[in-house]
């Protein structure tokens, strides 16, 4: 199975564990920027996103499984999920 | 033929017409009233009927009288029985010298009628086969005969018939001039000697108009500029939908028929958010479903009309029948605390005007008013000259259509009232039935709920000071007795109090805001105070205390269905006034 | 033209993670952004349930009106001013218990309004109930020895009420839920998007893994005009065999349409004053 993919957005380091995704799409409707489904009904993040560090972060805190993770660059520190 | 309030010097004449459910005997009694207004004179007309279509005991009695009439009379002068009930329950009614007509055909049994009352024996079925009529013409024929019984124009009825039925055809209207001068020349030449003169024609008698409270309610959302109505069918007050429903094309308003009573009124406050003026109307059993609408459109503030046309409760109570058992039910109605503007009128004429000042009121307060009047406005008809509308002024408050910067619909204000605006304007905001902040975001914060529970209640407290008037007093200012009272009784203690110097009548017609400082110094100078009114718990006379903290000793209460009569109310009256010693009051049917 | 940043209110939604609501709210913003639709031309009615909520998060013109009552809410509102597009927002407790009898009566007259059902077979603002659309059997804190009550088929019930445009669509399918309320709001008549979603919280049995195994779209060639095969899709409700799309669609007139008041403007763009009212109180002499 490949390697889940972290993307750089602002100060963040944002990954979708894959294998969570149940397809619920939250995160979509709250940072349309950044998440997308693909045809799997899977999560996958676009790198073109400019959104709010903020958002973004209500984006994964939508995510009924936790399936996004997201480091401060700065720190290296995991702040989503805690 | 003597007229029937011997007290009274006023002269009125009555006229009683009874028959089954089904013979018409409304239709004839109204023609017979048009004669009458269209001859110079005035109307009050009283319709008993049961919650039936067909069979049930039908009477309307028609006073007339040069002066203004303003109830029913327990006397009649000239009773039309088209069926054997008529006559076993009115003939106690005919003193001597008053008159009972009927057709012979319908072999009615007349021996309990007093002997010196004059017998009309007038064939209606077989005039009015010859005059080529349906059956129904026979009530054509009655009132033809009638006419000519109290030397009324025969050119005055047929001209009505044309304008009554000038839309059903020629044919209609010639067979139905032919059963009225059937029915006159029958009297004419059969009763010549018996001729009165009580309906003799009154010159230059201004014209006038004929309208029960259902329709006078109606006008009066017309000519206030309504918008949109959702009424749900209900008695008493099914005619202000047919009213509003026949003339809604031609003004430019919806009327539309609902589901249910819960759909009525968040129809009315939707289309009134959407910023159409808005009304409903429904009876005691209506407004129970129509409750929780009630405190929505205060929470969101949004205007809405209410009607509450009353009739015997609680449940089914007495569909047809008249009664003010929801005066609490209005005042308390809902969950929670909301300014309710809560009117009552006393006659069709104030129904009118309190229908027009209820679309200001709650377009200025932004909130839901409830006008409340019973079977007997909703269903009687009195004569007025034509309502005169050209003082009225559509005033629809803070209220814009146009994008505002920065605009704030719940900011509060000085006296309660924020700038209202509708949906399409450009304007965000939310009219939110959770408690809500100045946009109408929902909120539970301490500080937003407070600003706005004051806000929306400062709002009544505007109302009082502003727009409510004080209540009226009639009769003379010093007296030995103060009738307290409100809604359709009015007419009769009018009628009552005529002829007393010391007695007068406060009437009340704002109930919330309820006048409390003006109604105190009146009541605390009366000698003594008496509270009439058509309910078993006198809510009046609790709200008054509640109120003012006085109590009100003396009450003369009704809760049959039945209207008070002007004598019921001058035996009481005798009786507190130490005229007559305190015997027990006989118990009206 | 909104943006979607245009559409952002200060309060973020407060729903449970992986609610539907969130999808649901995404596809109205994203048919808002591309149709044009704002506080000129819009209006949503929201009822009481966790879907009521919505009214928070959209910056569109609302009225958030009480359980089970908006639908004639928007009826006043469509009447008054029918160039707006009316939205209802309502859950299946909302429009299918309290509001059953209006949701009929609205479907029966055809009126030109937008109907969303959050349909997530459950009560979730209170904390779990069966609802109307809660399986034969359900298990919850109202029914724990399982509900004895048959669903209602929400499309079914549309459909026989006399509704002219009636689909199902999922929740998390946002782009093919945002199609679905375009194509509702175009509509002339009365449209109704049952929309299933999961509540993630207490809907144990509906969730998202159920429906995306389970639906299907209805192909091409779904004849959307033949009501009777519209009833007959509508009852399909097993393991693979339920139908997302459009299952109806006709043209019968709207109820607006057939009001000579609103022929040539709104209802509120009548003028108030009544001048001349004698020749009406001519009729009462």
């Amino acid at each position: 199975m490949a390697e889940d993919k972290v993307v750089q957005i602002g100060k963040y380091k944002v990954k979708v564990i894959r294998d969570l995704c149940i397809g619920a799409a939250s995160c979509v409707a709250v940072s349309p920027d950044t998440f997308q489904l693909d045809s799997e009904n899977k999560a996958i993040i676009k790198e073109t996103s400019k959104d709010a560090e903020d958002n973004i972060m209500l984006a994964a805190q939508s995510c009924p499984t936790k399936a996004i993770v997201i480091v401060d660059n700065e720190t290296g520190e995991q702040v989503w999920p805690v | 033929m003597k007229t029937s309030n011997g007290v009274n010097k006023q002269k009125i004449f009555s006229l009683k017409i009874g028959g089954y459910a089904g013979q018409g005997v409304k239709a004839a009694g109204l023609m017979f009233a048009k004669v009458a207004t269209r001859s110079g004179f005035n109307i009050y007309d009283y319709i008993e009927y049961p919650s039936l279509i067909r069979g049930g005991h039908n009477v309307i009695q028609i006073c007339v009288s040069s002066e203004t009439v303003t109830a029913p009379s327990q006397k009649t002068d000239l009773l039309i029985a088209f069926n054997q009930d008529t006559v076993n329950k009115h003939a106690s009614e005919l003193l001597p010298g008053a008159g009972l007509m009927f057709d012979e055909a319908d072999k009615l049994d007349i021996s309990k009628v007093n002997k010196k009352v004059e017998i009309y024996r007038v064939p209606f079925a077989e005039l009015t086969r010859e005059s080529g009529g349906k059956k129904l013409m026979g009530n054509t024929v009655a009132i033809g005969a009638t006419i000519a019984l109290l030397g009324g124009d025969l050119e005055i009825l047929k001209n009505l018939i044309t304008d009554e039925f000038k839309n059903k055809g020629a044919g209609v209207v010639a067979a139905d001039h032919k059963a009225a001068e059937s029915g006159y020349n029958y009297v004419k030449e059969n009763f010549s000697k018996n001729v009165k003169k009580n309906l003799a024609l009154q010159k230059n008698a201004p014209a006038k108009m004929i309208v029960t409270g259902n329709e006078a309610v109606a006008l009066g959302a017309i000519a206030a500029g309504l918008e949109f109505a959702a009424i749900y069918p209900m008695s008493p007050i099914t005619n202000i939908l047919h009213t509003l429903a026949a003339y809604q094309e031609k003004f430019g308003y919806i009327y539309k028929q609902p589901e249910d009573e819960i759909s009525a009124i968040n129809m009315a406050i939707g289309a009134s958010f959407a910023g159409a003026r808005s009304m409903t109307a429904t009876s005691g059993g209506g407004f129970c479903l129509m409750t929780e609408g009630f405190g929505l459109a205060g929470m969101t503030e949004t205007p809405v009309v209410i009607i509450n046309g009353m009739r015997g409760g609680p449940a089914t109570g007495l569909p047809t029948w008249s009664e003010q058992g929801d005066l609490r039910f209005a005042l308390h109605a809902h969950q929670g605390d909301f300014p309710r503007i809560v009117l009552a009128a006393g006659d069709a004429k104030e129904a009118f005007d309190l229908t027009m000042q209820a679309f200001n009121l709650a377009d200025k307060y932004q909130t839901p008013v409830a006008l409340l009047i019973d079977k007997n406005i909703c269903e009687n008809d009195q004569s007025f000259p034509f309502f005169d509308i050209s003082s009225y002024r559509i005033d629809r408050g803070k209220f814009i259509t146009k994008k505002q910067d920065a605009y704030q619909r719940y900011a509060p204000t000085k006296d309660g009232i924020s700038v209202r605006t509708v949906p399409g304007s450009g304007n965000h905001f939310i009219a939110n039935s959770d408690e809500h902040d100045l946009i109408g975001y929902s909120t539970e914060e301490i500080s937003d709920r407070n600003v706005q529970m004051e806000k929306r209640m400062l709002k009544l407290k505007t109302c009082a000071g502003q727009d409510m008037p004080a209540p009226i007093i009639f009769g003379p200012a010093k007296a030995d007795l103060t009738i307290v009272s409100w809604g359709s009784n009015k007419g009769s203690i009018l009628e009552a109090i005529k002829n007393y110097k010391n007695v007068n009548f406060l009437h009340l017609t704002w109930l919330s805001p309820f006048p409390t400082e003006v109604v105190k110094k009146i009541l605390s100078r009366a000698k003594k105070v008496i509270d009439i009114e058509a309910n078993y718990s006198a809510q009046l006379r609790g709200l008054i205390k509640e109120q003012t903290g006085l109590e009100i000793k003396d009450t003369l209460l009704k809760y049959d269905g039945r209207p008070f009569s002007p004598e019921e109310i001058r035996e009481k009256i005798d009786i507190l006034t130490k005229v007559r010693n305190r015997t027990k009051i006989r118990n009206r049917t | 033209m909104p943006t979607l940043a245009d559409l952002s209110t200060p309060c973020s939604p407060n729903w449970c993670p992986g609610c539907g609501d969130f999808a649901i709210w995404a596809a109205l913003k994203n048919a808002m952004v591309r149709q044009g639709w704002d506080n000129t031309n819009s209006v949503l009615v929201a009822g009481i349930g966790c879907h009521g909520h919505i009214i928070n998060f959209i910056k569109l013109t609302s009225f958030e009106g009480l359980h089970g009552r908006a639908i004639p809410v928007a009826t006043g509102i469509k009447l008054a001013n029918h160039r707006l597009n009316v939205f209802v927002s309502t859950g299946d407790g909302d429009c299918l218990a309290e509001g059953g009898n209006h949701f009929v009566h609205a479907c029966r007259r055809n009126h030109d309004l937008t109907i969303l059902i959050h349909d997530n077979a459950i009560y979730g603002l209170t904390t779990g109930q069966t609802s109307p659309t809660s399986p034969h059997g359900f298990h919850s804190k109202s029914t724990p020895a399982g509900n004895i009550d048959e669903p209602i088929s929400p499309v079914t019930l549309a459909i026989a009420s006399g509704a002219t445009f009636v689909a199902r669509g999922y929740a998390s399918d946002i782009p093919k839920l945002t199609e679905l309320i375009i194509q509702a709001n175009d509509h002339q008549g009365l449209s109704v998007v049952d929309i299933l979603q999961p509540c993630v919280t207490f809907n144990k049995d509906y969730t998202h893994e159920f429906f995306q195994k389970n639906t299907y779209y209805l192909g091409n060639n779904y004849d959307r005009t033949n009501r009777e095969a519209a009833f007959k899709k509508s009852l399909e409700w097993d393991a693979q065999k339920i139908a997302l799309g459009i299952f109806y669609e006709s043209n019968k007139p709207s109820y607006e349409s057939q009001l000579p008041q609103l022929a040539e403007k709104p209802l509120i763009e009548n003028p108030l004053a009544r001048i001349e009212m004698n020749d009406l109180f001519k009729h009462f002499s």
